[in-house]
């Protein structure tokens, strides 16, 4: 038995199943990887800078040989892009050939020195200060979720178990078995148990009675940035002494990761972020890329990484008996590697047992997508109903909201979930046959909705098939901005079609569905259009934007704190309530506007007991299932949901594959005075160019681009 | 359009012979990685069902592509058009080829990978598009460089089409 389902635990299980082991892994969360496993810099390292004679050491350079042929063999996300290490003084230029490169030699991995001219064309986006580099073109990203589920997905193909959500309270180590008791009071006795329990391993080994070793946190704190800034391979300072310092790590999926900070702590749940982790992750990623001045991070998250009392892992059998094996210490190499520590620890374990069974070959299940998309059910990145179901369905089945996230790519955008988790939230509760309101976000206690007073009947009408695929103009998108052009379109006598995943009528003139992909064709525009039963082509010689924009999420900003269930947007309040779904009871909604008023308006009406409206932003959040309390000027206001009304980003998400806007979030559309953009044909008017502008001023911004649109077609 | 590669490879072939495979329909049908279906739609037009594999998945596309700016046995212009099966958006891929020979029978191949992805397979980022164009044109180099050593023509071999 495996007790731990992080990385290392399902490697573990992984390579216990490619030797012909039974084997079952019991994991206390509701979803593997949970724990560091989730929150880390996604590096495969080469172990460059690994101290010699380590144990660490060892296997960092023994899963360098073994990870080409695992990406493969478990089919996840994994690039060898390289890193620069970069030097800003003669003197850090000195250290990085007498001590990094030395090291790196003695480590066995390749390294080599760039600077001047040559430096300046491989990596502009460099600091101007960085005078020399170090270019380490092993170092590599993965997808840490999905390495962790491909490992446990590979055994349960070959016959092993996966149980989630039973956390293990006792281990009582015997000369033949170990007895394993669960929190529900079951038992399960196994002849070998792998303790991967992670920040836990040394409490779980107290309980057989081993006080050995101990293990602690050390919180890093990390960024997510939605445009890269060109940077397409990991930069990082000299490390320092708490390890490699704040660095920039492309994102396997797109995007930049940044941080991390590193403060040791001693609550092993305390994954809280703050403001001033923010800055100090800005400004010394700032110190290595410039450009990220612009950076609007659309994420900040904590990982807890794992500090050994004894400096180094710790795989050995356990002081109770060497029926229980210690698998710890595993510091911020755990995802690096996992490979060599499951095949060393699961080689002695069984060497100790007399059992000798070769390593073969456990096929991981190949996922072919060939099914149709359906609906778009995220706006950000495309997802489509077809993926999510097929996420709900596949491998170890998810049971909470995060673990659907994570398996099907919903809501990593802009957006941070917030227009489309309602949605992701009925598709989950129907695959498990539970009403909505007992759907959690991610383990017990952190619901997400409860059942609304008031239940509105379907405001979206019949998919409207038969529409022209010829227009003279595509409206993408049918707020006040949208109508507006469309009515002054069709006042002189053209054809404009909207489309508008909102629609609540279809007619000749509009559709119901999702933009996602322009295409220029020639002179004129190829609309591409997902709906639920199918994609089609729209093509038109003029095409007007008019995608709105979203409330700021939580996500995006400088808020303190853990990160309960329970803190929304308007957008998703609206999504919520028109699903017959409250968002909470004790209700605290943000900003002073229109906007605002009429959530909360809303909200009552729908049967939340109490709703305050403050006009600033809280600047710190207290709970850990659900939200608890916000903190608002100097007082704290207990409630279980936050909901911000205060302000609202472009979203011109079509715009980026044209080059037009970069993946910034809240990146706005760049129009003339009549709305045109840089590429002809193409028009954006309404809160996708201007967010701060009211619902009279989109209507009115319409009219006049509408106009101009006609007449240029005239 | 996004530039996503910019490379000269070397193959062991003449300009004129990499020519012939890369202008005839069911050559390319054996070359191209993963084509399933290659159908002349025209001369130096096609259409076509490909899967690709990028890493974690496969992904099955119905591709239209056309040859242009042609200039034997120097320059070609492959454009791709593509819709993936299973995921909502499309794709579009120029690759402009310029075929420099060298002695022995050997020629420098320099191209430029421009990419527009839209809809889902933008959000699978760049560097997993690169890594896998970087797959792909690998394999059609080698492609290539086989059909070519079979017979020294093209149409040899049909079992090399399979996705890498």
């Amino acid at each position: 038995m495996v007790v731990g389902g992080g990385v290392i635990g399902c490697a573990v299980l992984y390579e216990l199943t490619r030797r012909g082991v039974q084997a079952v892994l019991v994991e206390a969360q509701s979803d593997l990887g949970e724990g560091a496993s989730k929150a880390n810099s996604a590096i495969v390292h080469t172990g460059f800078d690994t101290k010699p004679g380590t144990i660490e050491a060892r296997l960092v350079a023994r899963a360098r040989a073994l990870w080409p042929e695992l990406a493969e063999a478990l089919s996840v996300p994994f690039v060898a892009v390289g890193a620069l290490m970069v030097a800003r003084t003669v003197d850090e230029q000195w250290r990085l050939t007498n001590e990094v490169q030395v090291a790196a030699s003695a480590n066995g991995v390749a390294t080599s020195l760039i600077q001047g001219a040559e430096l300046r064309q491989t990596a502009p986006y460099l600091h101007p200060e960085v005078i020399a580099a170090l270019s380490i073109p092993g170092e590599s990203i993965v997808d840490p979720f999905w390495l962790t589920r491909a490992y446990a997905e590979a055994a349960l193909a070959g016959g092993a178990q996966v149980i989630t959500g039973r956390p293990v309270i006792q281990l009582t180590v015997s000369v033949g078995s170990v007895d394993v008791l669960l929190a529900d009071r079951t038992s399960i006795v196994a002849e070998q148990v792998f303790d991967c329990a992670g920040l836990q391993a040394d409490i779980l080994a107290a309980t057989a009675g081993d006080g050995t070793f101990q293990v602690s946190p050390r919180k890093g704190q990390f960024l997510v940035s939605e445009e890269s800034y060109g940077v397409d391979r990991i930069v990082l300072p000299i490390p320092g002494p708490m390890g490699k310092g704040m660095l920039l790590t492309p994102i396997v999926f797109g995007g930049l990761l940044l941080g991390p900070t590193a403060v040791d702590q001693v609550d092993k749940d305390d994954r809280s972020t703050d403001a001033s982790g923010r800055r100090q992750i800005l400004e010394a990623c700032r110190q290595l890329v410039p450009a990220l001045d612009q950076a609007r991070p659309i994420r900040a998250f904590a990982g807890l990484r794992t500090v050994s009392s004894t400096g180094d892992y710790i795989l050995r059998p356990s002081a109770a008996g060497d029926r229980l094996w210690i698998v710890a210490g595993i510091r911020s190499t755990g995802v690096t590697a996992s490979p060599a520590v499951a095949e060393l620890v699961v080689h002695d374990a069984l060497r100790a047992r007399g059992w000798s069974p070769a390593a073969g070959s456990v096929k991981a299940r190949q996922s072919f997508l060939d099914a149709e998309a359906g609906e778009i059910v995220c706006l950000c990145r495309s997802v489509g109903r077809g993926e999510v179901l097929a996420a709900c369905r596949a491998g170890v089945v998810p049971t909470t909201l995060d673990a659907v996230k994570r398996r099907s790519g919903v809501a990593f955008g802009d957006c941070q979930g917030n227009q489309c988790l309602p949605q992701v939230a009925t598709i989950l509760a129907a695959e498990r046959g539970l009403p909505v309101p007992e759907i959690n976000k991610s383990g017990p206690g952190s619901w997400l909705f409860v059942a609304a007073n008031n239940r509105p009947t379907s405001l979206i009408a019949e998919l409207q098939e038969q529409i022209d695929a010829l227009a003279d103009v595509v409206i993408v998108g049918g707020g006040h901005a949208g109508r507006a052009a469309q009515h002054q379109i069709a006042r002189a006598g053209l054809n404009a079609i909207v489309v508008d995943r909102c629609a609540v009528s279809c007619d000749s003139a509009t559709m119901h569905g999702t933009a996602v992909g322009l295409v220029p064709e020639g002179a004129a525009w190829r609309v591409l259009v997902q709906a639920e039963r199918g994609a089609w082509d729209l093509r038109s010689a003029a095409v007007i934007l008019a995608t709105g924009g979203y409330v700021e999420p939580r996500e995006h900003r400088a808020i303190s704190g853990p990160r309960p269930s329970g803190i929304f947007t308007a957008d998703l309040v609206d999504i919520a309530l028109a699903q017959g779904l409250l968002p909470g009871r004790r209700i605290v909604v943000v900003g002073g506007g229109l906007s605002a008023a009429r959530i909360a308006t809303a909200l009552l009406a729908y049967g939340a007991e109490a709703v305050d409206q403050v006009d600033v932003i809280p600047d710190e959040v207290r709970g850990l299932g659900r939200l608890e309390a916000v903190h608002v000027g100097d007082r704290w206001i207990a409630c279980d949901t936050l909901v911000m009304a205060d302000r609202l980003l472009a979203q011109p998400f079509l715009l980026r594959s044209l080059g037009l806007v970069d993946s910034s979030a809240g990146g706005r559309a760049m129009v003339s005075d009549d709305g045109r953009l840089s590429m002809p044909g193409l028009w954006a008017v309404g809160c996708c160019a201007a967010p701060d502008i009211d619902h009279l001023r989109c209507a009115d911004s319409g009219r006049r681009v509408g106009d101009s649109v006609a007449a240029s077609l005239v | 359009m996004s530039l996503l590669l910019e490379e000269v490879r070397e193959i062991g072939a003449s300009a004129e012979a990499i020519w012939t495979v890369l202008l005839d329909a069911a050559a390319l049908a054996r070359v191209l990685p993963g084509a399933e279906d290659v159908v002349e739609v025209s001369a130096g037009r096609f259409e076509a069902v490909v899967a690709s594999r990028i890493q974690f998945i496969t992904i099955r596309a119905d591709v239209s592509g056309v040859m242009l700016d042609l200039d034997r046995p120097r320059h070609v212009r492959l454009v791709l058009d593509g819709r993936p099966r299973g995921l909502a958006g499309s794709f579009r891929v120029e690759v402009p080829f310029d075929l420099v020979p060298l002695a022995s029978q050997r020629t420098a191949v320099s191209y430029v990978v421009n990419l527009q992805v839209t809809g889902r397979l933008a959000a699978f980022g760049v560097p997993l598009m690169r890594s896998t164009m970087r797959r792909q044109i690998d394999q059609l180099v080698a492609n290539v460089e086989h059909e070519l050593a079979v017979t020294g023509t093209p149409g040899a071999d049909a079992q090399r089409n399979e996705v890498d």
